[in-house]
């Protein structure tokens, strides 16, 4: 059969000519961590605006962002010897993020590769600029190859400096802070985004929260602090850690966590274990009100040699005070929230387009004024399943 | 013809889902999330039910005329000019459909699995592995299907098993809240999706038994419409309607965002992929088989063999036709005749042949039975 | 080709014997003896080393010269005197001379126009031992020798039934091979067996020396890594075999029985899943599953995922290969064809060297040459496993030309997946689909019953039910009688 004759020659063509995506594995570098800082340069943006789409771009290229690469450096290892690669960087400035890449390319031995990229960090310099944030947020949808699991985070200061942090336990400064992020699920002080959920927040309305970092200089220490705020593709603040947790506790993220009362001049500790929440939203003549009810259970961890807990009545003393006390602090940052920063981490504009579609179709167009004139109302009822070892 | 009678119920049950389920699965979420935002499984649901009608409509045409082949039917019923002119326009339409899938597949794989590699390369060793297919018999075209399922479902329905952890189901409400006519806009790209049930005219002249075909077809498009439900349903809840509206193609981002901690393998979209070759190959296939054996009969050459060669160069060119993404997708919807001409096909002249034709009615059985 | 013998039988026995005599000169092992009987001359035929002598000595010469004085006609000496159970005439004298060819004794006597053919086949035969290519665990160890009335024996002792026919026919022009088709009359599939004799007749090869000869010249498609002919050495196979319904072809001078029809499934089991009981055959099936694709395509994939798609693996994972294939010279495509190419040749000088030796090639080869490949940096140690683990999964398959087939369908999608990566293994795996699902086996499909499914027969082939759940006979068969236990 002819057929047969032809396939040959033309598999013979492919394989001398083919080939063409093939890049060997020790040909490349795996990039595990994306910091960018912005520079000077950035405020000169404006001037952007007056630049025709047909003129020659070559000279007035401003450099806004600085863009670093982390990855481990492979080539001390090798068949037979074992240990774990030290990182490297790769520094490269840039109008935008693809022109980063292909400057570092410029200056990488080998193909950089962002497959498997674990973190981002976005200065807060950056975060300040909205123009310049659209631009990257873009780029990270447009990209295929970027992994979407990848962990987003906000640092306080040069995100190059985070970079190039030589932390106590482990080799490299991202596994640090993947490590310090993955203790979100043991303590909700901390949250984790991933660059899905970042994409998917921005693309509703604009607004996001990001977890904080910032390094003590004087310890040399690199921690998780709190959130920072986005708020229509600009920072606008940041909450603290303790008013984090009562966020997550809004929302729903909530995980495992711990509050604290003063009685008698001593703190007793509440570890919350479990967790429900449920949010309603009426119409109380003009206004919107919300409700919120959380019931928590959890137990005692310290309180003061002495005391005795197993009482049901001292029990139940303790419950009220957990009550009020803490539904006290989440109503104060819901009402920072709406009335400060104007942002809605707790899905009230989701939940009112989903279960009250009605209600929707009439404020929809006016929500900003209609969300910041919301009251609130958050009832905690709180249990308290066990008190430890001893009574 | 020496496999008449040959094919059982469930190799018609497979080549139907089969034909129909192609690369509308990666595409459609975008088109209908952006239209009608939550209610996209409402508009599915709409297609499944019209796209049975139509199909219906097939079996009855075939039934009519003694479940002859299509040019047959056509010849009788308009002539042997103005039938052979129909049966070329079916060929043609189904050819350029395809070809227009095929390259969109093939910009598909190139983004996320071979970015350097030429585009004329993807499609030629595509299109030469259909070719080998399409020169066997119709029983090896049915068996390869029967296969295909299995290899298809088996894997789509573990990889959304795995993505409910992401799941938001609440993001399909609110419900109903949009207007008729964004409805109305969203079934013409769902309508699109469910393209392929021409296979129908090829298979049912074949098949064994003509006792269970109402039963069987209604249970692979019922198949059909709820696969597409579960995945519109999953995209909108993974992703909600703001990111479903603008991601291109949803359904492999979903899968992107998988995380299963400690597997084995840990991005899961190069796997999955590979799988959904089959998708888009099924449909490929069956359809070129189609195209191929209107050509034979047509123009009474003896096999498959000279007119899949034929056939082989068109589709080449109109995938390399349109020049970019935007393209593709502008020929498909937009474009007046390709709609008239699908209108034509499906709705028209199907109705023509039941109410107008000749048919070869030897009777039979006296009572029409459904 | 065909040799020219006369036909005649002459009335004097001595004739006949001077024109055997130079029919067959040059021929040290031909033995002829005259003798009187009564009044006539009487003459035996036979070859050295083939006939039975004792037979001849006490059962035939005895009682002819016991009996000598009083025999009155020609006739009584078939009658009355030849002490032998097994004997016939034959008229033409060809016919005589291809028995005594084949360790019969021929027999002339004077005024008979015929001659007698005495039954006295003997000589050196191996013993029943255990079929060598295929072990199982628990089961029969009797196999099938090379001299064809014993294999018959062998399997007619596992079917007592009346409707089992054994056939015989003869071919090969100058080796004049035995051949005998096997199978029960009323649950064989007609058509198979009408188109198993059609091609049957249509051979015209002059030596038949065993019967993968008759295999190669009734296959249905020859350019098909894949063999469409099932092979085997033990008889409860065949006999199981013509239970399904498939028809068996025994050649005499070959321990192989043949069977057709034949599907791939057919070439995946082994007697050990009938057996042993069901949970262990249904997990072993699954193995047999996983072991296929993994020896299909793990040299590939490594290929694919290294070179190409490495965002598949986890990171760490990613890191280690990466590490490990640090300062290897070649890049892993030509890694792979180098380990794949010495696999071969390693597999060749086992099989072929004395017993004892090759067990320490094996491992001195595997283990020293692969460990010193890796130490001196020229190939990687992920390649080694991956060799390693692709041969284990290829030995998993009972049936060796299947094995082989595999092997170069590996080797095809290995080149495939160095052009174009993932895209390329999947093309090639859907190339090798599509090949097998059009190839048929004297009218089955080779798939069955994977294709044009009865979903009974599906779910045979990946769970084996206890034996009390099979009531019919498969049904891709088309067989006359269905039940199998009610």
């Amino acid at each position: 059969m002819k057929f047969k004759k032809i396939l040959p020659i033309i598999l013979s063509c492919m394989l001398l000519s083919g080939c063409w995506d093939k890049v060997e594995i020790d040909r490349r570098n795996f990039i595990a961590t994306i910091a960018v800082d912005s520079r000077e340069d950035i405020t000169k943006d404006k001037k952007l605006k007056n630049i025709k789409p047909k003129d020659s771009i070559a000279k007035k290229q401003t450099k806004k962002i600085n863009v670093t690469y982390g990855f481990p450096d492979m080539s001390m290892l090798g068949p037979g010897k074992s240990g774990t690669a030290q990182d490297k960087y790769i520094n490269a400035d840039a109008y935008s993020m693809e022109d980063a890449y292909s400057e570092a390319t410029a200056k990488s031995s080998r193909d950089l590769y962002m497959g498997h990229t674990k973190l981002l960090i976005l200065s807060s310099n950056l975060l300040k600029h909205k123009e310049t944030i659209k631009e990257i947020v873009d780029y990270l949808q447009r990209n295929p190859i970027i992994s979407r699991t990848m962990q987003v985070v906000a640092s306080d200061g040069v995100a190059k400096d985070y970079v190039e942090f030589k932390p106590m336990t482990e080799i490299s400064a991202q596994y640090y802070i993947s490590g310090l992020m993955d203790n979100s699920k043991r303590n909700s002080r901390i949250m984790s985004t991933t660059l899905n959920e970042f994409l998917i927040l921005l693309s509703e309305n604009g607004n996001a929260l990001l977890p904080r970092i910032s390094i003590d200089k004087d310890k040399k220490e690199l921690m998780l602090s709190g959130a920072a705020i986005i708020k229509d593709y600009e920072l606008k603040g940041y909450f603290t850690p303790m008013e984090l947790m009562d966020i997550q506790l809004l929302n729903g993220k909530f995980k495992v966590g711990k509050k604290v009362v003063y009685v008698g001049g001593h703190p007793v500790d509440y570890v919350i274990d479990g967790y429900t929440k449920e949010m309603k939203v009426v119409e109380e003549g003009n206004k919107l009100v919300i409700n919120v009810n959380i019931n928590l259970e959890g137990q005692i961890s310290e309180y003061y040699v002495g005391k005795k807990l197993l009482d049901k009545n001292e029990l139940q003393t303790l419950q009220n005070t957990f009550n009020k006390s803490i539904s006290k602090e989440c109503k104060k940052v819901m009402e920072d929230a709406i009335g400060k920063f104007g942002i809605d981490p707790f899905g009230t504009r989701e939940y009112i387009e989903k279960f009250k579609p009605a209600l929707w179709n009439k404020i929809e167009k006016n929500w900003n004024e209609e969300y910041k004139k919301m009251s609130v109302n958050v009832i905690v009822k709180s249990e308290i399943r066990r008190i430890g070892a001893v009574q | 013809m020496e496999d008449k009678g040959k094919i059982e119920d469930f190799g018609l049950f497979t080549t139907i889902v089969v034909a129909i389920v192609g690369v509308g699965i990666f595409s459609c979420p975008r088109e209908v999330i952006d239209k009608v935002g939550s209610d996209a499984w409402i508009v599915t649901l709409i297609g499944g039910i019209v796209v049975f009608l139509l199909l219906y409509l097939i079996y009855r045409v075939v039934k009519k005329n003694n479940f002859e082949d299509i040019t047959c039917i056509l010849q009788n019923n308009f002539g042997k000019v103005l039938g052979g002119i129909f049966a070329i326009t079916f060929s043609i339409y189904s050819i350029f459909i395809v070809s227009l899938g095929m390259r969109e597949f093939a910009e598909v794989i190139k983004l996320y699995l071979l970015r350097r590699t030429p585009i004329e390369f993807i499609l030629m060793i595509t299109i030469l592995t259909g070719t080998y297919l399409v020169r066997g018999e119709i029983g090896d075209l049915v068996k390869f299907n029967e296969i295909s399922f299995w290899i298809m479902f088996i894997p789509a329905f573990v990889v959304i098993m795995f993505c409910t952890v992401n799941a938001d189901f609440t993001n399909i409400l609110p419900v109903l809240n949009n207007k008729p006519s964004a409805y109305f806009r969203a079934s013409k790209y769902i309508l699109f999706c469910f393209g392929g049930i021409e296979i129908a005219y090829l298979i049912l002249p074949y098949v064994n038994s003509k006792k269970n075909l109402s039963k069987v077809l209604k249970k692979s498009i019922g198949f059909v419409t709820i696969f597409y439900l579960v995945i519109m349903i999953f995209v909108l809840a993974v992703f909600s309607k703001a990111q479903g509206g603008i991601l291109l193609w949803p359904t492999i981002t979903m899968v992107k965002t998988l995380d299963i901690p400690d597997m084995f393998i840990e991005h899961w979209e190069g796997i999955v992929m590979a799988f959904w070759i089959f998708f888009y190959f099924t449909t490929f296939v069956n359809s070129y088989f189609f195209s191929s054996e209107i050509v034979k009969n047509v123009l009474k050459l003896k096999d498959t063999k000279l007119s899949s060669l034929l056939i082989m160069p068109i589709i080449y060119v109109v995938a390399l036709y349109p020049e970019n993404i935007a393209q593709i997708y502008a020929l498909k919807f937009k474009t007046m005749p390709i709609l008239l001409t699908a209108i034509f096909l499906f709705l028209v002249l199907p109705i023509l042949i039941l109410f107008v034709g000749k048919g070869k009615d030897h009777v039979r059985g006296k009572s029409d039975e459904i | 080709m065909r040799e020219k013998i006369n036909d005649k039988i002459e009335l004097k026995a001595e004739e006949n014997i001077e024109y055997l005599k130079e029919l067959l000169q040059d021929n040290s092992d031909m033995i002829f003896r005259t003798f009187n009987v009564g009044k006539w001359k009487a003459s035996l035929v036979y070859i050295d080393g083939m006939a039975d002598k004792l037979l001849l000595d006490h059962y035939v010469l005895e009682p002819l010269m016991l009996a000598s004085k009083d025999i009155e006609n020609v006739q009584q000496i078939k009658d009355n005197v030849l002490a032998v159970t097994d004997m016939h005439e034959v008229k033409k004298l060809s016919e005589g001379v291809n028995a005594a060819l084949a360790g019969d004794t021929l027999m002339f006597i004077d005024n008979l126009d015929c001659a007698y053919v005495i039954a006295t086949r003997f000589w050196p035969a191996r013993s029943v031992g255990d079929p060598s290519s295929e072990t199982v665990i628990r089961g029969a160890r009797d196999g099938l020798t090379e001299t064809i009335r014993f294999n018959t024996a062998l399997i007619r002792r596992r079917i007592r039934d009346t409707r089992l026919k054994i056939k015989p026919k003869v071919m090969g022009i100058r080796s004049k091979t035995d051949v005998t088709i096997m199978y029960i009359d009323d649950i064989v599939n007609k058509e198979v067996l009408e188109e198993l004799e059609h091609r049957i007749e249509k051979i015209s090869i002059d030596a038949v020396l065993d019967s993968a000869y008759i295999e190669h010249l009734i296959e249905d498609n020859k350019y098909s890594p894949f063999p469409q002919i099932q092979s085997t050495e033990r008889p409860d196979v065949v006999a199981a075999a013509l239970y399904e319904g498939r028809v068996a072809l025994l050649v005499d001078n070959s321990p192989f029985a043949i069977i057709v029809p034949t599907t791939l499934p057919n070439l995946f089991q082994s007697p050990d899943d009938y057996y042993q009981r069901w949970m262990y055959s249904s997990v072993v099936r699954f193995i047999r599953m996983l072991a296929i694709f993994i020896s299909l395509t793990a040299p590939a994939l490594y290929v694919a995922i290294t070179s190409y798609h490495t965002d598949i693996i986890p990171t760490k994972l990613a890191y280690a290969i990466a590490s490990s294939r640090e300062g290897v010279p070649f890049p892993a495509f030509v890694e792979a064809i180098f380990m794949e190419l010495f696999f071969a040749l390693l597999m060749e000088a086992v099989v072929r060297m004395p017993r004892p030796i090759g067990a320490t090639i094996g491992i001195v080869g595997g283990l020293v040459i692969g460990q010193s490949a890796v130490t001196a940096g020229v190939i990687s140690p992920i390649m080694v496993i991956i060799v390693a683990i692709t041969a284990i999964t290829t030995f998993i398959i009972p049936n060796y030309e299947v094995a082989t087939a595999f092997r170069i369908v590996r080797f095809l999608i290995l080149i495939a997946s160095a052009i174009i990566g993932f895209y390329g293994i999947m093309i090639g795996l859907m190339i090798l689909l599509i090949h097998l699902v059009r190839m048929k086996s004297f009218g089955i499909s080779y798939l069955a019953p994977a294709v044009n499914t009865n979903i009974r027969d599906l779910k045979d082939m990946y769970i084996k039910e206890p034996i009390s759940n099979l009531k019919e006979r498969p049904k891709y068969m088309n067989t006359g009688d269905k039940i199998r236990q009610k």
